[in-house]
């Protein structure tokens, strides 16, 4: 008869607790490190709200700033909806609840450069408008641009220029008003 | 306290390494290395923090963390933001945090009834297979998983020896051997789903990770 063997049937894996020791340390009994954890196949992505689950809004900023995501979005999705239809006064009455949000959630661009790029953008995109009403293709990037805040808040720079650039391809001009005066005084 | 990330094999390491680590000692002058190999480097800082990355893995650890864990946190997030950015990892998967809470006794019998007295383990009374004795170093685990985050709880009675030699024929120092008895609780909070790069950042789930363990550990060591 073979001899026995022991067989691992799930590969295992637990968060490393490797401990500065001395080499001559040895242990006895029975040892810390044997948190296991079944490994799975790489499951669906989680979303951020997922990932923090115990977020406190009112001490958090990326969870005040997911609670403004959230509304922001649902007030360009009823913007959205409304100009489908055809009815340009409520979809921009829409987008205005929308530019009411920005500045604060400029007030969490510690989020990182990229949250506070993309914010920006949107903000400034609207107020270069001044009072035009926004298209729907228009609508339709920055709700996009805020769907990528939501999904990934803390977002590489690159990936913030290209929503940006995304923003600006819809004809939004994104900087700020008095940089375009400082641009034509330099040109001047 | 032990930070960890799980990622796709980050064959940039190869390339790279020195530049992260690099970019890390400016932070941290103080850093020291331990372990070097084409795979895995392994450093520390004060005899406090330990820095480890490797090829799919990352892992930062703290020992006897003071009651803030702010200086731990700064660390955990720079050491990731250069280590993504330049690995240029856009998958994580596996986020995991990992904290061991340990208490000395006098005695392995001590630390055992410890743990025996909480009376979290059914322990049979009497002599078994044949053992006249009592239980020793009792060993409780248990795991709960949802579709997304999953935790493992492990309390544990234990024993360590601890042993430090001087070179022969050193004098000055004396050789030290000590027997520790402990309790420990050891919690593997962690995701099961993959985390995107742009989702993910250390101060957010380390703040988050440690006041859900405070604050349901207490279901366990009972307030």
């Amino acid at each position: 008869m073979p001899d026995a063997q022991i067989v691992q049937l799930f590969p295992t894996m637990a968060t490393a607790s490797n401990e500065i020791r001395s080499e001559q340390e040895q242990r006895v009994g029975v040892p810390t490190s044997v948190a296991e954890e079944i490994i799975r196949s790489p499951g669906r992505t989680l979303t951020v709200e997922e990932l923090y689950p115990d977020l406190d809004t009112n001490q958090s900023i990326l969870g005040s700033a997911l609670v403004l995501l959230a509304e922001g979005e649902t007030k360009l999705l009823d913007g959205e909806t409304l100009a489908r239809a055809g009815d340009q006064i409520s979809a921009d009455d829409a987008t205005q609840h929308f530019l009411a949000l920005l500045p604060e959630l400029f007030c969490c661009r510690s989020l990182g450069d990229s949250f506070a790029t993309v914010i920006n953008a949107l903000f400034h995109g609207l107020k270069n408008l001044n009072g035009v009403p926004v298209d729907e293709a228009q609508l339709t990037q920055m709700l996009s641009a805020i769907r990528v805040l939501r999904r990934r808040p803390f977002l590489e720079y690159d990936e913030a220029l290209a929503v940006v650039a995304r923003l600006e391809a819809t004809g939004l001009r994104v900087d700020p008003r008095g940089l375009a005066i400082i641009a034509e005084a330099l040109l001047a | 306290v032990h930070f960890e990330l799980r990622y796709d094999q980050a064959y940039l390491l190869w390339d790279k390494a020195g530049a992260i680590w690099q970019d890390i000692r400016k932070a941290n002058p103080n850093i020291k290395l331990r372990e070097a190999g084409p795979a895995k480097v392994v450093m520390t800082i004060d005899r406090r923090f330990q820095l480890t990355i490797e090829l799919d893995k990352l892992n930062i650890s703290v020992f006897t963390p003071p009651s803030s864990m702010d200086d731990f946190i700064d660390l955990c997030m720079s050491v990731v933001r250069t280590s993504v950015h330049t690995l240029e990892i856009p998958l994580f998967s596996r986020v995991g945090l990992r904290v061991i809470y340990r208490q000395n006794f006098k005695s392995r019998a001590e630390a055992s009834n410890a743990l025996i007295s909480t009376k979290m383990m059914k322990i049979p009374e009497g002599k078994h297979f044949g053992i006249e004795g009592e239980p020793r170093l009792p060993h409780y685990s248990i795991r709960w998983e949802g579709d997304k985050l999953g935790v493992q709880v492990i309390v544990q009675a234990q024993e360590r020896k601890i042993m430090v030699e001087p070179a022969l024929g050193e004098t000055i120092v004396e050789p030290i051997e000590k027997d520790v008895f402990e309790l420990v609780f050891d919690t593997d909070y962690s995701t099961i789903g993959t985390v995107e790069s742009g989702q993910f950042r250390a101060s957010e789930w380390i703040t988050n990770g440690m006041r859900v363990i405070r604050r349901d550990s207490r279901a366990f060591l009972g307030g």
